[in-house]
């Protein structure tokens, strides 16, 4: 099955992927910033409010940022159908996002009702926006079933669990609603991290990891099987801990979570060993680093099923979070923005003409020893949230200020990037 | 007639291919030909050569891939 790639007749203007994706490292500098002024209680555990706002300036303001203007860029393409009002749709998301998560952010720390209930207005309102645009989109679309575009499918779906139980936790929270709490945040996690933020790197990765990373493809077995059987645990799992709380059954489908979780990543793994080319370029380091951490994190999940005094240390939460957000989720996202970026720039500026742009390479964008340093700093930062969590007198400090620097560095690099497309544009302008 | 140039782009990664067939284009003469040898199919250099007056034809190869022949449009 041959994908279509990317269209220029198809696809959104520059503008519209590329203010997701200049905001998404600002939140991530916010987060830095915001464990060095809270200190060692950030990481305290994973129900204090510090942890929460911390977590969710990640999740909705760099992963779902970053990941909804990369989709906003394929979607007419993999959905072989135009997005309905595109420019209306990426401003609303915009606009809901981040005004949504800096108001949720304030409302956890401040502890105030209705700063969570307008941030769950705005969030309902801007996701909302994207998944239903999406879901046209899809639903309307031409597009040949194929894994990428049925795991797209079924990661917007598990974006719209995932908001819909987010909302209803933050007006529990807000008015005191009577909710199995600790239940609905579990099922809330488990569709957000899985359904939503893996589901999507999947469909993805089967087709960018073969083209960039020059692997062979992955095995049918797994592009088949893998989020469908996902999603059908993810299902089970929800209806099994909210309705019926069979411990036995819940603890299966755990292991049968975490089993699918490690295979992805280790398939992925061994894809990479079989490259064709050895060349390692920054965006292979970051997804070998996020696909090890994924495996790590499965294999830690696994083992605190099986040992007792393991799934009973409250840390083990904290360095779940750590290796799946922080390891992977970040790793790879931060790896893909160093193709998507150049790439944009380099082929808007390519479509106005071959010999006209001043670019020769993509390369020429952004230096791969630039996102290499990013790499370093971010490797290090993973390795000390790690560390922040099992000795934090060591390792908080430490861990805040590199992944503040991490995060100032890549917004550099990207606006370096954007800087160099305002700069060669009015004379391509000019010329044609 | 002009020269037939053969760039080949199998097996190198995105987007060394369509880096290589753009700059064999830049000095492509008006009866030239280029060859574009290619593992999947290039949908994303299609919409440009047709934004710049190029006309092509693509043809599946025997290893899978595709063979593009590029020329000027007159």
């Amino acid at each position: 099955m041959i994908q279509p790639g990317l269209s220029f007749e198809q696809a959104p203007p520059l503008a519209v992927p590329f203010r997701f994706f200049l905001l998404a490292p600002f939140f991530l500098l916010a987060s830095g910033l915001l464990m060095l002024a809270l200190g060692p209680a950030a990481l305290a555990s994973r129900w204090a409010p510090e942890t929460l706002a911390l977590t969710h300036l990640v999740t909705l303001g760099f992963v779902a940022q970053t990941m909804i203007g990369a989709v906003l860029q394929v979607l007419p393409v993999v959905a072989g159908s135009p997005v309905i009002h595109p420019g209306g749709v990426a401003l609303t998301t915009l606009l809901g996002l981040n005004g949504g998560t800096l108001l949720l952010v304030f409302g956890f720390l401040a502890a105030s009702p209705p700063a969570l209930q307008a941030a769950a207005a705005l969030l309902a309102l801007g996701l909302g926006a994207v998944v239903l645009a999406a879901g046209v989109a899809m639903v309307r679309g031409k597009a040949a079933a194929s894994p990428t575009v049925y795991g797209l499918r079924l990661a917007f779906l598990g974006l719209a669990v995932t908001v819909a139980l987010g909302v209803l936790l933050a007006l529990a929270l807000a008015q005191g609603l009577a909710l199995p709490l600790q239940k609905v945040v579990s099922a809330h996690v488990s569709w957000g991290l899985f359904g939503w933020v893996l589901a999507l790197v999947a469909a993805v990765a089967y087709q960018v990891v073969p083209m960039f990373q020059m692997t062979p493809q992955y095995p049918q077995s797994l592009s088949r099987w893998l989020l469908p059987a996902l999603f059908l645990g993810l299902s089970l799992r929800t209806v099994t801990e909210l309705f019926s709380g069979s411990e036995t059954l819940l603890h299966l489908l755990d292991g049968l979570l975490g089993l699918l979780v490690l295979g992805f990543g280790a398939a992925t793994l061994r894809l990479q060993q079989q490259r064709r080319r050895r060349l390692r370029d920054a965006t292979l380091m970051f997804w070998q680093l996020g696909m090890g951490a994924l495996v790590l994190a499965a294999a830690l999940w696994l083992g605190g099923l099986l040992v007792a005094p393991l799934a009973e240390d409250p840390r083990l939460p904290l360095l779940l979070g750590v290796l799946v957000l922080g390891g992977f989720a970040l790793s790879v996202i931060n790896g893909m923005l160093y193709k998507i970026v150049p790439f944009l720039v380099w082929f808007h500026l390519q479509a106005r003409g071959p010999g006209k742009s001043p670019l020769k390479s993509m390369k020429d964008v952004l230096t791969d020893r630039m996102a290499q340093g990013q790499f370093y700093t971010h490797a290090a930062a993973v390795l000390l949230l790690l560390g922040a969590v099992l000795a934090p007198a060591w390792c908080f400090y430490p861990a805040a200020l590199l992944t503040t620097l991490s995060a100032a560095w890549l917004a550099r690099n990207l606006i370096a990037a954007i800087g160099v497309y305002r700069r060669a544009l009015p004379a391509l302008v000019a010329g044609a | 007639m002009g020269e037939t140039r053969t760039v080949d782009g199998r097996n190198l990664p995105a987007p060394e291919p369509m880096e290589r067939v753009l700059e064999a284009l830049d000095g492509l003469g008006p009866e030239d030909r280029l060859r574009f040898l290619i593992h999947r199919e290039p949908y994303p250099l299609y919409d440009i050569l047709r934004r710049n007056g190029f006309a092509y034809q693509a043809e599946p190869a025997d290893d899978g891939g595709f063979a593009i022949l590029i020329r000027r449009s007159r």
